[in-house]
């Protein structure tokens, strides 16, 4: 069970493995989705409009700042998931602690945040209806996902936020 | 960071009072409802940018939440790209557009 507590100026926070290789995954699989460019839900996500009305406007804005967005967010995303596996512990414990500087566990907040906006839009939240998801339904299993993550984001956020 | 503070307004005779009225309109940043984005982060991520009070921030974000959108600021154009990119750097959506 993630723990997330104050710790001097930083932040200690305790995973399980499995949980920390997840988080892992998951910010390696959307940064090779950010370069890998073309247009979806999660591209569109990723870097969405920044005026709205103005097609004009916003391909001029969106040219200048897109691939800025997406390649910076890729970037943000390596650098997290390189500094995650560097607390993987040796042999076969099951439980991660580190301590995290405040600026390390703002990587993180963001980097847990790109991932559920990521797993948001492949599912098409905007649309869904979560009542009437069946149990086994993958769409249902990648919002429980979602919730996991923003415990810890929450946890996070109470530490940084304070 | 490009800080644009407006220079003093020059007097332009050629220029009509309409035309001018409109190129020195400033430009409103809003922020948009998301399903995903925690109310905790938004309010986060309006403090961490724009130096808001935590009142303030958690007055915008509720408006977001209810009314499906908020201004947040209203500047010089520069500066208002500058700060939605820096909230789409955080995940928010945001736009901005000519105020009036």
């Amino acid at each position: 069970m993630a723990g997330v507590r104050p710790d001097g100026d930083g932040v200690r926070i305790d995973l399980e493995r499995v949980e920390l290789d997840l988080v892992v995954r998951l910010c390696e699989g959307l940064a090779t989705r950010l370069r890998a460019g073309g247009d979806d839900a999660v591209i569109g996500r990723m870097a969405p409009d920044a005026s709205r009305g103005d097609a004009e406007a916003d391909a001029e804005l969106r040219r200048l700042l897109r691939s800025e967005l997406l390649e910076g967010r890729a970037e943000r995303l390596v650098r997290l998931a390189t500094e995650l596996r560097s607390w993987a512990p040796e042999g076969g414990r099951t439980g991660v602690r580190a301590t995290l500087d405040p600026e390390a566990a703002l990587a993180l907040l963001q980097g847990l945040n790109d991932v559920r906006l990521a797993l948001g839009a492949q599912v098409g939240i905007e649309r869904l209806e979560r009542s009437e998801l069946a149990p086994a339904d993958p769409r249902a299993l990648t919002l429980e996902l979602m919730d996991r993550l923003a415990g810890l984001q929450q946890g996070l956020l109470e530490v940084l936020g304070a | 960071m490009a800080s644009a503070a407006p220079a003093a307004p020059v007097v332009e005779p050629d220029v009509g009072t309409e035309q001018r009225e409109h190129r020195d309109l400033p430009w409103v940043v809003i922020v948009w409802d998301d399903p995903v984005n925690l109310m905790s982060y938004v309010v986060f991520v309006l403090r961490r940018i724009f130096g808001f009070d935590t009142p303030t921030a958690e007055r915008l974000m509720l408006q977001v939440h209810h009314e499906g959108r908020a201004v947040v600021a209203r500047e010089p154009r520069e500066r208002a790209e500058h700060h939605v990119g820096q909230l789409h750097g955080y995940g928010l959506l945001a736009t901005l557009e000519q105020d009036g």
